[in-house]
């Protein structure tokens, strides 16, 4: 009977403050989203990377523009399919404060410039690095295209190819918008994510900069550092790569299960 | 009941994360014709690739140049020699991101082929090892270049061992020509 009465007053705890949160969200503080849903749509993370023409490229310059934020290689098929409708966006909405930055995730530039002439290309281009992909979420699949306002925040991702017109309608969509504050209502109509803050999930610059890809290691003294990076090289990491764990990490660090594991070696540590 | 759901749990984010690995796309399992190898003879392999179902690899020899091939390499070995490999032809298919027909893998693909174990090899268990290169993609979107470690085991008996054939059914699937 005591039991039925603590088990009964949990639930209704539960409920209450269940209750109490929404109540807070949508009724006692209904949220402006214009005004205070900074983190609804994220900042899109600055980064500089190496051009390919040697010049360096970095998203800051294109601040108030509405950038296309494209990952690409040239041995991907459904990259090419679409680099020659992004020709086209450029040509009709490069006046008008659209750009396209393209990050190649080639090995090299060699086969990037080819493909530069071939297509005609006529945005800029850098070579990606995993760091870059990292602090975007990673970039497991391409071409994978951010939409980013003329405020610097991404409002849409897409993952895989996408009819044109759907990118065109959201370009056009952000266009309109003069970027003084968030834009409120946008959704993406492709059936791939809107990049609010639940379904993207971007990466911070001490990890996409971490001698451990992936994994943040800012808290850690120098001596602590060396341990973990041991404790990692003792074990194997499962993914059947037959690396070590921490080689994993380095050597590929789109491995998922290597990125588990580290962090909780790192937690245990 | 509770031991599960918390197990559930905590699995949770792992599962999540786990559909990120691309390495997964694609599962390498190894057979020999026979259960041994005499020194100085020659036993044919078979690499078989498990393809995850919504996924195609490229044809050792693609149809359009800048597609990245399935190819196998071997390790150097001082002792263990790796004859031609064998790949089959790929299917011929059509994708949303492409006009023309792509010759891809898909499935469970087949590569034969032949080691050749030097005279002097001890007996005993011995392993070659290699990697399957491969790159993957699903009707929109592509995965990078992808290695994956694949190791033939095998057992080397002296030469008056008698041999016992393995596998028979999935050797004559392959052309080992």
């Amino acid at each position: 009977m005591q039991k039925r009465k603590l088990f009964v007053g949990l639930v209704l705890s539960v409920a209450l403050v269940i209750g109490l949160y929404f109540l807070n969200r949508h009724w006692v503080t209904p949220v402006d989203r214009n005004v205070s849903s900074g983190s609804e749509y994220p900042m899109a993370p600055l980064f500089t990377l190496p051009g390919l023409m040697g010049e360096d490229l970095s998203l800051a310059d294109y601040k108030g523009r509405v950038v296309l934020l494209n990952f690409w290689a040239t041995w991907c098929g459904p990259c090419r399919e679409e680099i020659p409708d992004f020709v086209k966006l450029v040509e009709n909405y490069g006046n008008r404060g659209f750009i396209i930055l393209g990050i190649s995730m080639d090995d090299g530039p060699e086969p990037v410039h080819d493909f530069y002439k071939e297509f005609k290309m006529n945005y800029p281009v850098a070579m990606g690095s995993a760091q870059v992909s990292q602090l975007y979420g990673g970039v497991f699949g391409i071409p994978t295209s951010f939409l980013i306002g003329r405020d610097g925040r991404i409002y849409s991702r897409h993952v895989g190819l996408v009819p044109l017109s759907v990118i065109e309608g959201e370009i056009n969509e952000l266009l309109a918008h003069d970027g003084q504050e968030v834009l409120g209502e946008f959704r993406s109509v492709s059936g791939n994510e809107g990049a609010n803050s639940e379904s993207l999930d971007l990466g911070h610059v001490d990890v996409a900069h971490s001698e451990v890809p992936g994994v943040d290691l800012a808290g850690l003294s120098g001596e602590q550092k060396e341990i973990f990076r041991s404790e990692l090289a003792k074990e194997d990491c499962t993914c059947k790569c037959g690396l070590n764990l921490l080689k994993c990490r380095v050597d590929d660090t789109s491995c998922s299960v290597s990125l588990v594991l580290a962090k909780q070696k790192l937690d245990n540590l | 009941m509770r031991k599960i759901l918390v197990l559930l749990i905590f699995s949770l984010p792992i599962i999540a994360g786990a559909q990120f690995a691309r390495k997964d796309l694609v599962r390498v399992r190894t057979m020999t014709a026979t259960n041994a190898v005499h020194p100085g003879s020659e036993v044919k392999v078979v690499i078989a690739a498990e393809i995850t179902k919504g996924f195609h690899i490229n044809d050792h020899q693609p149809t359009l140049d800048y597609l990245i091939s399935t190819k196998l390499t071997w390790d150097l070995h001082p002792a263990i020699f790796p004859g031609k490999m064998f790949y089959p032809a790929g299917e011929m298919k059509t994708f949303q991101f492409s006009k023309s027909k792509l010759s891809v893998y898909e499935g469970t693909l087949l590569i034969g082929g032949s080691i050749k174990v030097s005279l002097g090899l001890m007996p005993g268990d011995h392993r070659l090892q290699g990697n399957l290169l491969y790159q993957a993609c699903n009707e929109t979107a592509c995965f990078p270049p992808t290695r994956v470690p694949v190791g033939v085991k095998f057992r080397v008996v002296p030469s008056d061992v008698h041999l016992k054939r393995l596998h028979t059914n999935i050797f004559s699937q392959v052309e080992f020509k």
